[in-house]
Order: structure tokens, then C-alpha cells, then sequence
């Protein structure tokens, strides 16, 4: 099944620098999370049971981790879900592209500063098509205020930022401003 | 879709994370690896231009701001530097300088 697979090696991936050299400090509990084995019974519970499942094991195995890991691992796993779905709801063959961490740009390519703050905005998954952005994620916790976030990506889009570079041609997409950014929260 | 790694977020610390008290503690550890993989020259043109832009609420650390080497060495260390992190404090590097000189 592609997105499971898609999203297994995303893990993986991110997982890699969970699991190396570190071992002074919970170990099991980085297996139980993030080893081959852990990753697949994740998987395998989502598929048949619920996310929330994964959650409750995920929430047992992460309290020997320092809480800079914990706060780490957590928005990690909320991102790598809101990836599956995307990919699930935007495939590639259907010409769509999933970029992440994307910083809004003006049309000349330079990053756009909130005239108020002089902050960038960087947006977590932008999707896009035929070389214009569909859709716009920001992804949170259940309870993070993001008023203010949303404010600056306002003031940097009325700025000019309505572009984002696709890292693969290096050419700007164009983020038009119908465009809004949604949030999806997850726990 | 060009593959990103993402290895850390402030906001994963403040405010989605629990126990950082503020956005600034949530910078520092960001603000002093960024530092020294520019002194390492283990940033890509990305990532100059990120930290010229500013280590900000929304810095994310990927793979896209570094070199093939940086990515080398925070894919094989970076949770264990993390695991030496306390919020409020400033990091030492000295484990990520063990990390690069395995790697050269």
C-alpha cells in the first residue's frame, strides 16, 4: 500500500538520528517508537485499530525520554500523519507535489519579513499543481494559539509574499490569495 | 516531492511542547547549532539564507539548510545532542564535535 509505505519510510527516515548514538538514554523506549519492528506495529494499529491506539502505546514508551526528546518526537508524529493524508488526498501521478517547510517569498525569490514582527513564515506542507499552490497546512498540537502566526502570514502575504521556490526546479509557485492556509490540529 | 527531514521545530517547543516556558528558550538550542554548523561550514545556501533571515518562531532545522555532511552528522547524532538540551540553558557542542570528526 503506497502511503503506508510512503509514510514507513518517512519515519524511518526521521528516525534515524532518533536511534543513533544514543544509547545512554532510553533505548528501549526509542525502539518501542521508532525501530523497524516499533514502526511497523504503528502502522499496523492505525490500519486496524486507531490512531489514538498508537497514541496511548506511543504515550507509555516516551516517559524515559528527556522532555526536549518528547516535545520533539510528538511534533514529528503529528507531522508525519497530516503527511499521509495529504499524499493520500494529493498523489504524485495525479500531478500533484507535497513540498514541507516552505518560506513565502516574494516574486523575485527573496524571503518576505513581516513589517511588524521581522519574522519569515515558513508553512508547514504546501501542495501544489500545474505550478500554483492548492492548498496550505499549518500543523499543531490540540491546544496551540496560532492567532498570532496566522496574523504575520497575513501581514507577509499583503507584503508580497505569495510565492513559494520549489526545491526541485528552483522555480517560485505562485500562492494565490484565495489560497488561505488551513490548521489541523492533532494530539 | 523533494524528500525534507525535518529534525527539529521551535514550535515543537513552544507553544505545542510541554515545559519550555518561553519562545526564547525555546530558540537557544536552535540559535547554537545553527551557529556552529555555519562555523563548520555545514550549512547549504538554504540554510545561510535561513539564518540570515533569523532564528524565529517558525525556524524549522531540515535537511534542505545543510550540506551532505551536515545531514551525515545530525542524522547520526543530532537526538543524542538533544538528549543534552535543557530549556533555558545553552548547549554545550562539544558532542557534535565528535560527531563531525568521525566524519572527516
Amino acid at each position: 500500500m503506497e502511503p503506508v509505505s510512503a509514510v514507513t519510510a518517512a519515519m524511518k527516515e526521521g528516525a534515524a538520528q532518533v536511534l543513533s548514538e544514543s544509547g545512554e538514554i532510553a533505548r528501549e523506549a526509542r525502539e518501542t517508537l521508532l525501530g523497524e519492528s516499533g514502526l511497523i506495529d504503528q502502522l499496523d494499529t492505525i490500519r486496524h485499530q486507531s490512531l489514538e491506539s498508537v497514541i496511548a502505546r506511543n504515550e507509555a514508551a516516551i516517559g524515559e525520554l528527556s522532555l526536549v526528546e518528547v516535545n520533539r518526537l510528538k511534533g514529528y508524529e503529528r507531522e508525519v500523519a497530516v503527511l499521509q493524508e495529504l499524499q493520500n488526498a494529493y498523489p504524485k501521478e495525479a500531478g500533484y507535489r507535497v513540498e514541507s517547510q516552505c518560506v513565502l517569498r516574494d516574486e523575485t525569490g527573496r524571503i518576505v519579513l513581516d513589517p511588524e514582527t521581522g519574522e519569515s513564515r515558513r508553512v508547514d506542507f504546501v501542495v501544489s499543481k500545474d505550478g500554483q499552490v492548492v492548498k496550505s497546512v499549518e500543523v499543531t498540537s490540540e491546544t496551540a494559539d496560532k492567532t498570532v502566526q496566522m496574523a504575520k502570514e497575513h501581514r507577509i502575504r499583503e507584503a508580497g509574499g505569495n510565492y513559494i521556490r520549489d526545491r526541485e526546479t528552483g522555480e517560485l509557485v505562485f500562492f494565490p490569495p484565495h489560497v488561505r492556509t488551513e490548521i489541523m490540529r492533532r494530539v | 516531492m523533494a524528500t525534507t527531514t525535518t529534525y527539529d521545530k521551535v514550535r515543537w517547543h513552544f507553544p505545542e511542547g510541554k515545559g519550555c516556558p518561553s519562545l526564547e528558550a525555546a530558540k537557544i538550542h536552535f540559535r547554537v547549532i545553527m551557529k556552529w554548523l555555519k562555523d563548520n561550514n555545514l550549512l547549504s545556501e538554504e540554510g545561510i539564507e535561513a539564518l540570515e533571515s533569523g532564528i524565529d518562531s517558525d525556524f524549522a532545522l531540515t535537511s534542505h539548510l545543510l550540506t551532505p555532511t551536515g545531514n551525515r552528522v545530525l542524522e547520526r547524532c543530532y537526538s543524542a545532542w538533544l538528549s543534552t538540551v535543557r530549556y533555558g540553558e545553552e548547549p554545550s557542542v562539544a558532542l557534535l564535535e565528535r560527531c563531525l570528526q568521525q566524519e572527516v
